[in-house]
């Protein structure tokens, strides 16, 4: 997936330096939460885009917020405060997960299926679809969607495996109507 | 038609069985941002230039800006219902018209689509609408004429098949009748015409349309209609998508005619489209390939060599100047493209003469070689006289007192404007043009009154179908001029039988 050119740039100088300090794991799974705390809270962002709360307020409301995470995570949240690209964090924290994932040789895959998948069924898909795509394995989420009526749609970023029911009767009946 | 049930359930059934139940891949984007028959699209990796998307809601675009961060989609379709947030999918496909000889007789749109009402087009092949033009080795000079059956063009700037010949000229000039009898003097000639409009009025197409049909040239066009009605993106295309047709034509050994009304309309089009998608605007704010935009298309109008089939595309683009200012943009683009122009003048079509064409200012770098023999030799002076006429004309409106040859000029010049007159949808044989254009350079006319001219034309020539056709027969046979004496005596023998009108 493609993000922002400017999100691109801080998670490409965080990765490099938590490969420095040979913390990969910890800075992703930190970000991973950061990323959340991000999403669940939408007042936060809206506050740190506010012109009229000072950079300084900003900064001390961050740090006291995010008191646990590491140094790297936490001045890379203060230095994006300064410069003013408080919107962009998501995008740093996706950025910085696929360059990992990259480096790991592992992908993202958002499972749909009608019912919750078991643990081996998700190595299964895993093992099969990570060859496919020439990777060492897959992070898969699982999505529960009635719509789909059976079989498995996969995402790996932008790219959809469709064999689902729904899917095949979809084209089945474009086949039929032209 | 008769259907039968258990023969669609037949047919139902086999598809069933034989579906292949395999998964479908497909590569996705987002749609971040919607409007003016725009979008953008986040992810869709790997997307070419030119290649069909599909939204969720089945509307067909067509990826145009490959950025970093997102592709800019022209909508071929309604967008009203594309949301942002929708899907959009690949579908690894560069866009294609329907082609083929079922085509003819209908209007269609710029995706091929009928749109005149008698039903669907059973077409059984496509080609892609962006297509390389035929290469040097593939390609033949022009040589066969194409007769447009107007007196003025045919002898003044004589168009082959193969070219590309500019009309110009302001709005209501008469333009597209220069086109629509262009088109009706190809009836059994075999050839195929194609008329793009481009940005008309559904009511002018319509009126074309049924110019066609009264004439029985529908038999024998192919309209491709985007109105004013269209969103831009079909105006953009629809020029691509009638030489496409027409390829497919040319390819198979047949000769083609494409007019394409307008190509000025096209081009705001893309301009539109262009700063939708933020490509940075030029001079008159078109963007930097709007010369490419005209010229990959004309290029692909060409005369195939022998080896090829030896088929032939002739263009005829339109474009519309304001005010006469041939020095535009678009204006001097494209007709540094053709191989000539035929200017159309607002003066000239007001005091009368019509089709309004400037001799002076029109040229045809290529059509001289693909005139007939015949009409070579009445026509050469042609143009030598009008030069010398309009030149006098302004000067001999003060004195009155003038010698005999420039007297002799004048009066030569004003029946030559009479003679290259013509009326709307009356296209004139090459024979008969070269039988009156004889008269009139041989100084046969100059004994007839300036205003006797017309009637003494129409006159002669009907007369010539029924008392002289062996020098017509001789003309369309041999495409050189009977005999002097022959062409003399038939002319008199009409001139005894005239009543001048005085």
């Amino acid at each position: 997936m493609s993000y922002s050119t400017v999100a691109k740039r801080y998670a490409l100088a965080l990765f490099s330096i938590a490969k420095e300090q040979n913390q990969l794991e910890a800075i992703e799974q930190e970000l991973r939460t950061v990323k959340s705390v991000f999403i669940q809270n939408k007042e936060l962002s809206i506050l740190l885009e506010n012109p009229k709360f000072s950079t300084d307020k900003k900064k001390d409301m961050l740090k006291e917020a995010f008191s646990s995470v590491s140094v790297p995570v936490l001045n890379t949240l203060l230095l994006m405060t300064d410069r003013h690209r408080e919107d962009q964090v998501v995008g740093v924290v996706d950025a910085f997960i696929e360059l990992s994932n990259e480096a790991r040789g592992i992908a993202e895959a958002k499972v749909y299926s009608v019912r919750a998948l078991t643990e081996d069924e998700k190595t299964a898909i895993s093992a099969s679809f990570a060859k496919r795509i020439g990777k060492q394995s897959l992070r898969i989420e699982n999505v529960i969607d009635e719509n789909i009526l059976g079989g498995l749609k996969v995402r790996i970023g932008n790219r959809i495996y469709d064999g689902t029911l729904a899917g095949k009767l979809d084209r089945l009946e474009r086949e039929l109507v032209r | 038609m008769s259907i039968k049930a258990e023969e669609i359930s037949a047919l139902i059934k086999k598809q069933i069985e034989n579906y292949q139940s395999e998964m479908k891949v497909s590569d996705v984007g987002t749609v971040i941002q919607i409007g003016d028959g725009i979008a953008r699209a986040h992810g869709l990796d790997n997307v070419m230039a030119g290649e069909l998307v599909e939204f969720s809601n089945g509307v067909m675009g067509m990826a145009q800006n490959l950025e970093e961060n997102n592709v800019g989609i022209i909508i071929l379709g309604p967008f009203k219902d594309i949301r942002e947030g929708d899907e959009v999918r690949r579908t690894g496909r560069i866009m294609e018209v329907p082609v083929g000889q079922e085509l003819v007789g209908r209007v269609v749109n710029s995706l091929g689509q009928p749109v005149d009402g008698l039903g669907p087009i059973a077409t059984t092949r496509t080609r892609p609408i962006e297509g390389g033009a035929p290469g040097v080795m593939d390609r033949k000079s022009v040589h066969e004429p194409l007769q447009t059956g107007i007196k003025a063009i045919d002898a003044l700037v004589p168009i082959g098949r193969g070219q590309r010949e500019l009309i110009i000229g302001d709005r209501q000039t008469g333009k597209t009748s220069v086109a629509i009898d262009s088109i009706l003097n190809q009836k059994d000639q075999d050839m195929i015409c194609i008329y793009v409009a481009i940005g008309q009025k559904e009511s002018t197409v319509r009126n074309a349309v049924e110019t066609l049909r009264k004439h029985g040239a529908l038999d024998y066009t192919i309209v491709v209609t985007a109105s004013a009605a269209s969103p831009a993106p079909m105006l953009f295309l629809a020029p691509y998508a009638g030489i496409t047709m027409g390829e497919e034509f040319m390819h198979s050994g047949k000769h083609v005619l494409v007019v394409y009304d307008d190509l000025s309309k096209q081009a705001s089009a893309y301009r539109e489209l262009s700063l939708l998608l933020r490509r940075p605007p030029g001079r008159e704010a078109f963007p930097g390939d709007v010369f490419y935009l005209h010229s990959r298309l004309l290029e692909r109008a060409a005369k195939l060599s022998d080896a090829k089939g030896g088929g032939s595309i002739t263009a005829l683009p339109f474009v519309e100047t304001q005010a006469g200012d041939i020095s535009a943009y678009i204006p001097t683009n494209v007709i540094s493209i053709t191989d000539g122009q035929i200017f159309l003048q607002s003066d000239l079509f007001f005091s009368g003469v019509r089709p309004a064409i400037n001799a002076g200012l029109s040229v045809s770098r290529v059509g001289g070689s693909a005139q007939i023999k015949a009409m070579k030799k009445v026509s050469g002076t042609l143009r030598l006289d009008l030069a010398a006429y309009r030149e006098l004309e302004a000067f001999a409106q003060f004195g009155s007192d003038l010698d005999k040859a420039t007297q002799a000029k004048l009066n030569r010049g004003a029946r030559t404007v009479e003679v290259l007159k013509q009326d709307l949808n009356k296209p004139l044989n090459v024979e008969k043009q070269v039988m009156i254009f004889y008269s009139l350079t041989k100084g046969h006319l100059d004994d007839i009154p300036v205003t006797d001219i017309r009637r003494f034309e129409g006159e002669f020539l009907s007369w010539l179908d029924h008392n002289h056709t062996e020098l017509l027969d001789h003309i369309r046979t041999t495409k050189g001029l009977p005999e002097d004496d022959a062409m003399k005596a038939a002319i008199n023998e009409f001139k005894k039988t005239f009543v001048k009108s005085e």
